[in-house]
């Protein structure tokens, strides 16, 4: 497979997968991926680990209570191919990320579609 | 004497260049008729989520009632948020064959008496013995089994194409894959395999799975697309940041601050005591 190939395919599949739906190589039943939400918060931690990332997001509302949010997202293995390090995210970046919350209620649940605070998709090759 | 340990030891030199040269030819001979299938494997599209997404291709799976019951519960369970039917949920290997529908990628190393096929998920070597050997008398469970190979020249040029791979003494839990599609208790599956290239940069796994909780065989393909260039593998330890954990038959989601969120509705949080 030739370079252009690849990158042509890498962009597909970081489409498909970061800005779209969360797949992850267990089942995610946990998560209502039929009632998605959408969050804007600050970034606490960006946890680039096995089996899964997180990012811990804090997230204030009209009351100026703040909750902090536990999100798992794909693996390493997954997304470092599609050019996220644990530096494309850094404590305190504001960002807006669609979530899967949990059926509980709590404040848990999968991140897809990681936006900068103005909705611009991030992409992480193009650097901070 | 002098002269005498010196021709002891110069006739000692030239014997070990001798057998060097001779395991080197010998080497040489035996790996030229095993073919090249270096390189990073990953999963072709379409094949995502084997066998729950290939049921257009090849159908659900032939499920005995009692086993489609089984099933069925853990569909339901899962609606209601409860995370059945998937033991890798808690980490454990995925295991037989669950394995070969290679999440992240894989990487197969052919030598004259093993095959090894490396699982980036978990960082799992599969050994299949492919040295003639017959099934030992006693296998001690795995979760990938034990596997017995056997090389095939299917077109007759001189140089294998396939190798067909049967594997044995399986441990549980297991499950097919992420939807809960499950495996018989007494874990006396047995998997055969059929893995070949359709072309130079695609590799074609047919799988036939033969379990009791299973009607009849049931048999598969999983495809998997290679790259050459710009190769990286990553590590996977499961252990080091797993929220998923599992008390009795509830599930919860452990919070960054290590308190334990419910995942259904109507179950109770719990709030570790981490008093003496």
């Amino acid at each position: 497979m030739n370079r252009a190939l690849r990158y042509i395919l890498a962009g597909f599949f970081f489409g498909l997968g970061l800005c779209k739906a969360v797949y992850a190589h267990h089942s995610f039943a946990m998560f209502d991926a039929d009632n998605p939400i959408e969050l804007t918060g600050s970034i606490v931690e960006w946890q680039y680990s096995n089996p899964h990332t997180f990012i811990i997001l804090e997230v204030t509302d009209e009351n100026g209570n703040s909750t902090e949010w536990t999100l798992e997202g794909r693996s390493p293995s997954a997304i470092f191919r599609l050019g996220w390090t644990p530096e494309s995210l850094q404590p305190g970046d504001k960002v807006m990320l669609t979530v899967s919350p949990l059926h509980s209620g709590e404040p848990g649940g999968s991140y897809s579609n990681v936006r900068w605070e103005d909705g611009t998709v991030i992409d992480p090759r193009a650097g901070r | 004497m002098k002269l005498k340990f010196f021709r002891i030891q110069d006739m000692v030199s030239r014997l070990m260049v001798a057998v060097m040269a001779f395991a080197v030819v010998d080497c040489l001979a035996q790996t030229s008729v095993y073919p090249d299938w270096s390189g990073q494997w990953h999963r072709a599209p379409g094949s995502l989520n084997w066998p729950s997404e290939g049921y257009e291709q090849y159908g659900p799976p032939p499920l005995t009632d009692e086993y489609m019951a089984i099933y069925e519960g853990y569909a339901a369970a899962k609606k209601e948020g409860i995370l059945a039917g998937d033991p890798t949920a808690t980490c454990l290997p995925q295991g037989m064959p669950r394995i070969m529908k290679m999440v992240y990628p894989m990487e197969v190393i052919i030598t004259p008496e093993t095959t090894y096929i490396y699982a980036e998920w978990n960082a799992q070597f599969r050994r299949i013995y492919t040295d003639g050997r017959d099934w030992p008398d006693y296998i001690l469970p795995a979760f990938n089994g034990y596997s017995i190979g056997e090389w095939h020249d299917e077109d007759g040029d001189g140089i294998y194409d396939m190798l067909a791979i049967e594997t044995r003494g399986l441990k549980g839990p297991r499950s097919y894959d992420s939807t809960g599609t499950p495996l018989h208790e007494n874990n006396q599956t047995v998997v055969l395999e059929e893995l070949r290239l359709s072309d130079e940069m695609t590799m074609v796994n047919t799988i036939t799975t033969i379990d009791d909780a299973l009607t009849g065989p049931w048999t598969v393909d999983q495809v998997y697309e290679r790259q050459l260039e710009d190769i990286v593998w990553m590590e996977y330890s499961c252990a080091e940041n797993n929220r998923h954990l599992k008390l009795g038959d509830e599930w919860y989601l452990i919070n960054n601050d290590g308190t334990l969120a419910p995942t259904r509705a109507g179950q109770p949080g719990l709030v570790p005591d981490t008093t003496d």
